[in-house]
């Protein structure tokens, strides 16, 4: 007995088998919208500081360690801890070790003009993975050398 | 009497204008970038002022554009409006990075402590210890 696939008809005297989907239609369509509403709102905040004018005074000496840390990503997208390039794997780790040195959690951090927005918050984050409590932004470009 | 598909077709309608109404608010569309350390929760509940900057550089106060030489005077009025406010910044992932940094540098010679940047969390740390 071979089974009639796509025949609109069955045998005669059967009843056709058709779904109702439309429950489920209605069903996915409440999921869709739910995940439409949740996306955006799952979008959360990172708080960085922007020193006072004032505390600008105090100038970030990049290449002073005992100073205070800078963070700051080049053109290319490397990571630099004060003028010292570090891997993007060996950062936090590196941070780690240079906060605990200085006993401040503070950071400074700039980027390159070029360099690509995501890709600084990116490094901030990592910073942050590394220790650091406060994450500072220069707003005076740094003199790269 | 079934009340059932009234129901079902009121949700549908409920969650349909829930979703329309944030999209009419929020029209300038960003990519936002992702990080994994987010804040725990927004300090303060009062709901910050938004400034957007798209991939190509445009500025956006909460909705209008604003032009770089307006771009001042306007965050000056908010802030002196509404002085407990925060600012929340929805940057691109594309954008450049002086683009944004100009931006900090308005926000901080206004007198705003910090800021806040809009992102996206993921969920794994990358660096699980």
């Amino acid at each position: 007995m071979a089974i009639n696939l796509g025949a609109p008809k069955g045998k005669p005297g059967r009843a056709t088998p058709s779904m109702n989907v439309t429950p489920l239609v209605d069903v996915v369509l409440v999921l869709l919208i739910i995940f439409m509403v949740i996306t955006p709102l799952m979008a959360r905040q990172f708080w960085i500081h922007l020193p006072n004018q004032e505390e600008k005074n105090e100038p970030p000496a990049p290449d002073d360690n005992n100073q205070t840390i800078v963070v700051s990503v080049t053109k290319a997208g490397e990571i630099m801890i004060n003028n010292a390039v570090v891997s993007e794997a060996a950062f936090p780790e590196k941070l780690k070790r240079v906060l605990a040195a200085k006993g401040d959690r503070t950071i400074f951090f700039d980027a390159d003009e070029e360099a690509e927005f995501g890709k600084a918050v990116a490094t901030m984050d990592l910073a942050r993975a590394g220790g650091a409590n406060t994450i500072a932004v220069l707003t005076q470009p740094l003199a790269h050398p | 009497m079934n009340v059932t598909p009234l129901v079902d077709v009121v949700l549908v309608l409920l969650i349909i204008f829930m979703v329309v109404i944030p999209m009419m608010e929020k029209s300038v569309s960003v990519d936002l970038p992702n990080i994994f350390h987010v804040d725990e929760e927004a300090k303060g509940k009062t709901d910050p002022f938004t400034l957007s900057l798209t991939k190509d550089g445009a500025m956006y106060f909460e909705q209008e554009k604003l032009e770089e030489p307006e771009f001042k005077t306007t965050l000056t009025a908010a802030l002196e409006r509404e002085p407990h406010r925060r600012l929340v910044l929805r940057a691109d992932r594309g954008a450049h990075y002086g683009k944004v940094r100009k931006l900090f540098k308005v926000c901080q010679g206004i007198g705003f402590p910090g800021i806040s940047l809009r992102v996206n969390e993921l969920k794994a740390a990358p660096n699980p210890h």
